[in-house]
């Protein structure tokens, strides 16, 4: 437990998508939730993603928050490129039309380099690398 | 939507008074305030607001039931208005949450799914679409650390912790930081303090001591409040909150309780403020 804020558990909701609610004959207001239609996650860490019924849900809608299965690295970045994963933030934020946390954005960033290596090499190359 | 729980350790730190009063405040500010009760006690905030009638009704539907997955209606036809307020009441039955929520968990391991007792009320309060409606969530659970209180801090991930500035008090904080991590650990959160709340605060010199001791551990103490029982103890008497019970029956308005209502809003401010830390 740490001094200040944390993780918003009702934050990371989806727009509102046609999903099969569960068999209760109440009507939710949204029909948004990490377990509707799949049941919650195992309490430990360690079994988080075996579970098959998990991998129904898209990864941010089957998580409980956005530290869950995430090891905290420090990274070190220069001013410019820290004020652009702001600005890129922004820009899926206005796509989405909804919050989007900056640890997603980080990540799908290098997960997108690790899918272009080709970008890399380039931008790289540009730094310096490969001069004889 | 901003979604704490009032706890502390300790018993008779003020705890229900404080929640009630905090959920007030949010409502002077123009704010959608729901409050949930988990507690059973009969001093609990059902009670001091004026909403716990249907507690021993057996035939009345119940939070619970619907955390259990048998609901008996809608769970917008829980909440009692009061002052503003909107409150989930406490009901009696919760006293046998764990008992259900447990027996509800082997129900669903039979069926091979895994069913976590700790998360109900989350999922509740989201399939009810309460952060779509609320700007506060408050809730008030009972005073031992049980299932229902690791409901409470599952589904808000923050605390507010009233405290008696005294050795036992600051043994509280202590303690329940190590509850606190414990379940980080089980369910997979991170939990934030929001505020420590000095009560019952006498400007004695020990009591500033353990004051400046939690400052020293990190903690942020907003504001203290001052021993007003006989404010409080009227609040308890005409069921209402503190900023009613000036209004109403005090037949003059004394200063150092128009004080203390001043701190609960600036204290509510504060919470309202806390810098959200980019995850």
């Amino acid at each position: 437990m740490k001094q200040g804020s944390t993780d918003d558990p009702f934050a990371d909701d989806p727009e509102d998508e046609d999903s099969d609610q569960s068999s209760s004959d109440t009507e939710p207001v949204v029909n948004t939730s990490d377990s509707l239609d799949s049941p919650d996650s195992p309490p430990s860490p360690d079994e988080l993603t075996s579970t098959s019924q998990r991998q129904s849900l898209p990864y941010i809608h089957s998580r409980d928050g956005v530290k869950d299965g995430r090891i905290q690295r420090p990274i070190f970045l220069r001013e410019h490129i820290e004020e652009g994963i702001d600005d890129l933030v922004d820009q899926m934020e206005d796509e989405f039309g909804e919050d989007v946390y900056k640890t997603d954005v980080t990540e799908a960033a290098m997960a997108v380099a690790q899918e272009h290596p080709d970008l890399v090499s380039q931008t790289l190359d540009e730094w310096g690398y490969g001069w004889d | 939507m901003l979604a704490y729980t009032v706890y502390s350790e300790a018993g008779g730190v003020g705890k229900t008074t404080l929640a009630a009063n905090l959920a007030k405040a949010e409502v002077r500010q123009g704010r959608d305030v729901l409050v949930v009760d988990l507690d059973t006690q009969e001093a609990s905030l059902s009670h001091l607001l004026d909403v716990g009638d249907d507690r021993n009704n057996d035939q009345a539907d119940s939070l619970l039931r619907h955390m259990i997955d048998r609901p008996r209606g809608d769970f917008h036809d829980l909440i009692k208005t009061s002052e503003g307020i909107d409150v989930v009441p406490s009901h009696n039955i919760l006293e046998y949450a764990s008992k259900h929520l447990r027996r509800r968990e082997e129900e669903a391991a039979d069926f091979g799914e895994s069913w976590n007792p700790n998360k109900q009320l989350l999922r509740v309060l989201r399939e009810a679409g309460v952060h779509e409606q609320y700007d506060t969530l408050i809730v008030d659970p009972p005073a031992t650390a049980d299932i229902k209180l690791h409901n409470a801090i599952h589904a808000t991930r923050h605390l507010v912790i009233p405290f008696e500035p005294s050795g036992k008090g600051y043994e509280s904080v202590q303690g329940l930081g190590q509850l606190v991590s414990g379940l980080e650990d089980s369910l997979g959160i991170e939990v934030g303090v929001l505020a420590v709340v000095p009560n019952r605060y006498k400007g004695m010199n020990d009591q500033d001591r353990f004051l400046e001791e939690l400052r020293n551990d990190g903690w942020k103490l907003p504001i203290r409040l001052r021993e007003r029982s006989s404010l409080f103890e009227g609040c308890w008497a005409e069921q209402c909150s503190a900023y009613r019970y000036i209004d109403e029956y005090r037949d003059r308005e004394r200063e150092h309780e128009l004080d203390t209502l001043q701190k609960l809003d600036d204290l509510a401010e504060h919470i309202r403020n806390v810098q959200v830390v980019e995850a």
